[in-house]
């Protein structure tokens, strides 16, 4: 028989099957079919599945999720109607968090890099080797770790490098994703994190989402505002955006601007509140101070006077503003009314888009500035807020102190008095506290990537939760150089083989989640607690039991930093009878609850910036406490929604209505920033004529090291693509789907074109998510950073596009060793 | 009445032959303006799927030259079975394939089932076209929302298989995309005795509108009363489940502590 | 080579016979309800379309489905060259399972 008379057959019986569907079902026998069903799928379950409440893995939303447990594996999750963040809904992400635990290739055991191959070491060994790295040269040595570090994870580490080592070269991931929202903040309100919550979504008229996109990546926080439409309220969207996204399908008005005009825009509401006299003059008088940048920009620059400030915007007219950014002079028009409306409550919400600048700091001092100069701050759905990417960038990168200029509870390395406290709380000898800020992460890592005799001063970095090796902007400056330098060392502690495990020269496996207690703290200084439910597997360890264990062999080296200046160690935990634990023996980690004891002592930072956290057990309780949690006469741990506003927080005296007691200007003022608009450090140019512009999906998170082990994830979007304007692909012949190659001055990727796909960019404009580590779209991005937050910018640089040559594959790398053992 | 007036199209098994929705008729290039872009053939790869339309190619279905299709959809919405159509009791057989079925399509008991067809990308909300009320498309059932109605359906529901372009790509550093999760299994309500109404035996929140899946186009799982309206007056929630929202967390032992057994941490 | 599978629904009988005249056409058996099963096969989409256009005006033809389309033989497919309702992605080999997803499918919904 042949095909075309099969296919006749085949198509013939298929329409023969539905013509007569009524008597094929009477032909059948039920009970035939049975059979071949699992009988497993609807076995029983009774009673033994235990649920538990834990904050969900991923993004800083800080969802709370309820995670079963039966037989010591995660078998459901559920959104926990309790929390307030999500109300019992959950995202893609985190209603498949549960299965992030159960990719096949865990990291299961310590291997060490031999001959170009990773081998199974012991932990014993493995600890031994690094405290050989840092005993033989502490100052070579620096951290880098993560906002996915529990707040005890990244306290254990902050405290063992700045009280142990003498020295502040510890920096968080949390650098590249939030380290600009963090400086507008302290050079606006003289403190770190936002002034307003979450609570804001359910009140504010307009929200305003500047250059993010939450319908993918805050999905829970967008639901929060479009489900209001569903209920019959009236929320009006407003995406300002450089592509068009799911959020923009949603919005009520989308402003396309040209990249980085973004302050010139913020700039034109100021003009137009002040040439319309709508500002708020209560504002002006009461509430604000003004300020400019120094010649050289730092966090708190130099007094400037208000008539300064009304001659600098002066310039940014609508008309002016449309031909720079390209928005409509209407559209920036209806900005300005909307702000100069007192009734309305106003709600600006940005995250990487505003962050990945090389102006960021700059960019957040101004959304905070039309917010202040208009008065729509302080009430309910009224006010700025800037969102972070990661559960604990706030809990840990931000609160704890991670940076590298930072100390725990806001405090700063440079404050005399502030290192005074630490070495206090931490008992130490006065001065112990380096004054010198450490390096941040762009220096760290180019200082690793250069070559010891050439100033390359780093020679071990020690890598936890995170994947520099897919996440560094500029990989081939920044990460890849060091690989080929023989006597730099890198240790990663990770759950998976990722791009940077495959370079380490040591791999720590790593516990996860629910697979060891933690507490994080989300966007909107909630902090957040979880206890164990599994163990995890092989032999992977919980990161603050490996820091732990690496301090105390130090402290048997006698290295002087891990004493305090009575001669004791430096991490002590004690049992209720008073007796020490030695917690940094595997065997007794879980003796006592060790988070509970480092929190308590962390806690006591909490007082100097009025981030006041509570005891460990009100945690438990809770699905989440917002700081500054204070305790009232009656005894009760009472959060704060709105800080600096008079009967919302403890701090403010009363009669004050506004008070902004952190105020660096020390009169109770917000800081309103000037701030001229600059061109980005690279555009496009004929060689390099469209921009490229970077960021995530919502089916995976960061660098997919997670969620690309989940297969309802990774089927949904198993891979990275271009997204494509239409017309620039006829104009180019780039068909959906087709090759293209990518090429900026510093690398080059062949990747399939998504035209009209889930976002749709501008002409002259493309876009590529990063999550896929076989496609490291950061080999392109730029390393410029921010003069004040070091923050680099990963949402512009300047790409020449073309059809890929017939051929053209990716060249991924091959990895480095064989596949890890899986047993354990 | 003209034969070219009645005749309709069933979307149905040529929808089966793509296994995407009915929808997917409608799928694929839209705006002639850019046609050209679309004239070189796409690579395609097994088991890749239809996008389902955009409100535009809705309001274009209607109008224009496809509008007879309009009319079809519409029809389709009312095709489902009476209310009053006897339905077996104790079909243990249906009732299997009918779990088996939702096992296929979810992580978990609970979890959010995936999108077994295409979608289009960016205009969401064009899935409640057929999910608000439900719809029965032939032998298929594209069921009506269980929970309160959430526009961002893509926030929950991820695309079984996708509309992301691909290229052939080695695995990169993870030695495998293998996942060794198991699910909770859908659990059988218990009845008091033989004839009692069977309790419900799995949460209600996201799952509080019976009708969705216990209705008239709920195969396996079909109510045999899909005209009563008050579910919860017969049928408790079963004692096995805590479904308070405080989900049985039992906060006066640790689990840390508990776990911290002999043998469960040999270093 | 494009092949189609059809169903037909007859407002009687004596609709069969011309169906005999189209070469093009195998005609199945005629099921309950006047149901006929038919598969088409045609070298081009625009002569697919033709024929379809002529079988519905045909006395007698209540209704056309479509219920089966291989696309697999056509060169340089693509959707542009179809008429907009059978606008959609196909690939080739994919028809071989199809009538198992189909029967699976009335298996697991037929029952009830």
């Amino acid at each position: 028989m042949d095909r075309r008379e099969a296919l006749k057959l085949t198509a013939l019986a298929a329409a023969t099957t539905v013509a007569s569907r009524r008597v094929l079902a009477q032909a059948r026998n039920p009970a035939q079919n049975t059979a071949a069903i699992d009988p497993s799928v609807v076995r029983r379950m009774g009673t033994d599945v235990r649920w538990d409440k834990a904050p969900c893995r991923f993004c800083g939303t800080g969802c709370h999720v309820q995670v079963g447990v039966r037989a010591g594996r995660v078998v459901a999750i559920a959104g926990d109607q309790l929390a307030d963040v999500n109300k019992g809904l959950l995202c893609v992400k985190g209603y498949h968090v549960g299965l992030a635990l159960y990719g096949s290739d865990r990291l299961t055991q310590p291997m060490l890099k031999r001959n170009g191959r990773h081998e199974p070491i012991s932990w014993d060994e493995a600890i031994r080797i690094i405290t050989d790295k840092i005993a033989a040269d502490p100052a070579g040595f620096a951290m880098y770790g993560s906002g996915q570090w529990t707040i005890p994870e990244g306290y254990v580490a902050n405290k063992m490098v700045k009280a142990g080592l003498g020295h502040n070269n510890i920096d968080p991931n949390a650098r590249l994703c939030m380290a600009s929202a963090a400086a507008g903040y302290v050079s606006t309100y003289g403190v770190d994190e936002p002034a307003s919550c979450f609570d804001d979504l359910d009140h504010a008229d307009t929200v305003i989402m500047w250059g993010n996109n939450p319908a993918e990546m805050h999905p829970i926080l967008f639901s929060r505002i479009v489900d209001r439409r569903a209920r019959g309220q009236t929320v009006e969207i407003i995406d300002i955006g450089t592509r068009r996204t799911r959020t923009t399908g949603f919005a009520n008005h989308y402003l396309e601007f040209k990249p980085h005009t973004d302050m010139a825009i913020a700039n034109c509401i100021a003009q137009q509140l002040l040439a319309s006299n709508t500002h708020s003059r209560e504002w002006v008088e009461r509430f604000v101070a003004f300020r400019k940048d120094a010649a050289q920009p730092n966090l708190l620059g130099e007094v400037a006077t208000f008539e300064e400030y009304r001659q600098k915007v002066a310039r940014y007219t609508p008309e002016y503003v449309s031909t720079l950014s390209g928005v409509s002079v209407e559209q920036l028009r209806m900005l300005g009314r909307l702000f100069g409306d007192p009734a309305k409550r106003i709600t600006s919400l940005w995250c990487m888009g505003p962050n990945q600048h090389t102006r960021g700091t700059a960019m957040n001092r101004l959304l905070h500035g039309i917010h202040l100069l208009s008065g729509h701050f302080g009430r309910e759905g009224d006010g700025p807020q800037s969102l972070t990417g990661q559960p604990s960038a706030c809990g840990t990168a931000r609160e704890v102190g991670t940076f590298a200029h930072a100390l725990p509870g806001g405090l700063l390395v440079a404050n005399p008095e502030h290192r005074h406290e630490t070495e206090e709380i931490w008992n130490l000898q006065p001065g112990r506290i380096n004054a010198n800020i450490g390096l941040h992460t762009v220096e760290m890592w180019k200082r690793f990537s250069t070559p010891s005799s050439e100033g390359g001063s780093v020679h071990t970095i020690w890598v936890q939760v995170t994947n520099p090796g897919q996440s560094l902007p500029n990989l081939n400056r920044l990460f890849k150089p060091s690989r080929q330098l023989a006597d730099k060392f890198l240790i990663v502690s990770d759950v998976y083989p990722t791009a940077t495990t495959r370079e380490a020269d040591l791999i720590l496996p790593s516990a996860m989640w629910v697979e060891k207690n933690g507490m994080v703290g989300n966007s909107e200084r909630r902090t957040q607690q979880w206890f164990k439910m599994v163990d995890p597997p092989g032999q992977a360890r919980p990161d603050a039991w490996q820091t732990l264990a690496v301090a105390r062999a130090l402290f048997d080296r006698a290295i002087p930093g891990m004493r305090d200046k009575d001669g004791n160690f430096l991490f002590e935990f004690k049992r209720p009878d008073g007796t020490t634990v030695p917690a940094w023996e595997w065997a007794h980690f879980y003796d006592v609850n060790v988070d509970e004891q480092l929190f308590e002592e962390y806690r006591r930072f909490s007082r100097f910036k009025h981030k006041d956290l509570a005891p460990y057990g009100e945690y438990v309780r809770a699905r989440g406490l917002r700081w500054p949690v204070v305790r009232q006469p009656n005894g009760v741990w009472k959060e704060t929604r709105y800080r600096f506003i008079e009967g919302e927080d403890s701090y403010v005296a009363r009669g004050k209505r506004v008070q902004f007691y952190h105020s660096t200007s020390r009169d109770d003022r917000a800081q309103m920033w000037l701030h001229d608009y600059v061109a980005p450090p690279e555009s496009p140019s004929p060689e390099y004529p469209f921009w490229l512009c970077t960021g995530r999906v919502l089916e995976h998170w960061h660098t997919g090291s997670m969620t690309m082990r989940v297969p309802q994830l990774r089927g949904s979007v198993p891979q990275a693509y271009v997204e494509l304007n239409a017309r620039d692909a006829v104009r180019l012949g780039i068909a959906n789907g087709a090759l293209v190659l990518l090429e900026s001055p510093r690398g080059r990727l062949v990747i399939p074109a998504w035209i009209d796909g889930r976002g749709r960019p501008p002409e002259g404009s493309v876009f590529v998510p990063f999550f896929d580590e076989r496609l490291p779209i950061n080999d392109l991005t730029l390393d410029a950073h921010c003069p004040i937050s070091k923050q680099p910018d990963y949402k512009k640089c300047a790409v020449r596009v073309s059809l890929a040559p017939a051929g053209a594959t990716v060249t991924a790398p091959s990895p480095a060793s064989p596949a890890p053992n899986r047993g354990g | 009445m003209k034969p070219r007036d009645s005749q309709r199209l069933l979307y149905v098994l040529g929808a089966l032959v793509v296994s995407a929705s009915v929808l997917g008729f409608f799928a694929g290039v839209r705006d002639t303006g850019r046609a050209r872009v679309y004239r070189t053939p796409r690579v395609r790869y097994p088991g890749e799927l239809d996008t389902a339309p955009s409100y535009r190619d809705e309001r274009e279905a209607r109008r224009g030259n496809r509008a007879r299709h309009a009319g079809n959809l519409a029809a389709m919405a009312e095709l489902r079975p009476a209310l009053f159509d006897p339905v077996p009791d104790g079909d243990v057989a249906g009732l299997t394939r009918a779990l088996a079925a939702r096992a296929l399509r979810r992580a978990y008991a609970g979890a959010p089932p995936t999108i077994p067809h295409g979608i289009d990308d960016i205009a969401v909300p064009a899935c409640l076209t057929c999910h608000e009320r439900g719809m029965q498309v032939g032998q298929r059932v594209a069921s009506a929302m269980p929970h309160p109605r959430y526009d961002s359906c893509t926030q929950c529901h991820a695309q079984a298989l996708p509309s992301v372009p691909r290229m052939d790509l080695p695995l990169g550093a993870a030695a495998s995309a293998e996942n060794s999760f198991v699910g909770l299994e859908e659990q059988r309500g218990t009845r008091a005795w033989i004839g009692a109404p069977p309790t419900v035996p799995h949460r209600t929140a996201m799952r509080s509108q019976c009708e969705s899946c216990h209705g008239v186009l709920g195969a396996g799982i079909r109510s045999t009363h899909p005209w009563r309206q008050s579910c919860r007056q017969c049928h408790a929630q079963a004692g096995t489940l805590d479904q308070s929202p405080q989900g049985g967390v039992d906060e006066s032992t640790p689990p840390w502590a508990t776990l911290n057994a002999p043998g469960m941490h040999a270093p | 080579m494009i092949t189609a599978g059809l169903v037909l629904t007859l407002a009687h009988d004596e609709a069969l016979a011309p169906l005999a005249d189209f070469v093009c056409v195998t005609v199945g058996e005629l099921q309950p309800h006047n149901r006929l099963p038919i598969a088409t096969q045609c070298d081009s989409l625009e002569s697919q379309q033709a024929l379809w256009d002529e079988l519905i005006t045909l006395p007698g033809v209540l209704t056309m489905d479509l219920v089966f389309e291989d696309f697999s033989d056509v060169e340089d497919f693509s959707s542009e060259q179809l008429p907009s309702r059978w606008k959609r992605r196909e690939r080739e080999g994919r028809t071989h399972d199809l009538t198992d997803e189909i029967s699976t499918d009335l298996d697991a919904e037929e029952s009830t």
